[in-house]
């Protein structure tokens, strides 16, 4: 089985030529140490940059932060995925999942934020928002 | 497949194999989300995005800025991929393990 981020960056991936040819980047955060980041980027054959926020400082930055309530803490250790070992802090703090296409001058020309973990953003609506920042 | 359905699929399989009472908790804790976090407090379309400067895999700084001296970016955040294998060397008061 694999899990909704990893489903999403393989889909992601998939698509990174036709990025690559629209003179884009794809760059993915979380908060996983660097070297979770790497396992991450081994197991689902990621060619593009993963990058380790570790603490949440970028995320909190854009406003997605939010800590995992007890419950759901719970859960993840009995599924031998406490966060702390994972992301290096006590926090248990995650970023809401989000995708931005930003244009070459740092705006922000499309934001998709879910709090629905299992929903993301297609990657055609990547595509299109890239398309649409060409120049013509 | 695109990847709603593979999405959907993983949804499904979960719903079909979760221990009993999962499902409704991850739904309850979802809606519980929805109503707290500050979604307009969110850096959204038009917004100029904020800076960073974070290690990749190798351990060699990226930040935005230079991202975006090439072009437009995508930039996706995302929970993790929590792989197991890597977890379970790892000793969860350390700042880092080996895998």
């Amino acid at each position: 089985v694999v899990p909704y981020c990893n489903i999403q960056l393989r889909a992601y991936q998939a698509i990174l030529p036709q990025i690559a040819a629209l003179g884009a980047r794809l760059v993915a955060i979380s908060p996983q140490l660097p070297e979770q980041s790497l396992a991450t980027a081994q197991t689902d054959e990621l060619t593009f940059d993963v990058l380790s926020d570790v603490g949440n400082h970028a995320a909190r930055r854009f406003g997605l932060v939010y800590p995992l309530p007890e419950e759901l803490r719970a859960a993840l250790r009995s599924n031998n995925k406490a966060l702390p070992g994972i992301n290096g802090d006590d926090s248990w703090e995650l970023p809401v999942p989000a995708t931005y296409v930003i244009a070459q001058d740092g705006r922000i020309a499309l934001a998709y934020i879910e709090v629905d973990y299992r929903k993301r953003l297609g990657p055609d609506a990547i595509l299109d928002a890239l398309r649409s920042l060409q120049p013509s | 497949m695109g990847l709603d359905q593979q999405l959907a699929d993983f949804k499904a399989e979960f719903l079909r194999t979760a221990p009993a009472g999962r499902a409704a908790l991850y739904e309850a804790k979802i809606e519980e989300l929805r109503a707290g976090f500050a979604l307009e407090a969110a850096v959204a379309v038009e917004a100029r995005a904020p800076d960073f400067r974070l290690p990749d895999v190798r351990g060699n700084p990226v930040s935005l800025t230079d991202l975006l001296g090439r072009g437009p970016v995508v930039l996706t955040f995302y929970r993790g991929g929590w792989s197991p294998t890597a977890i379970s060397s790892c000793e969860p008061t350390r700042r880092s393990c080996r895998r």
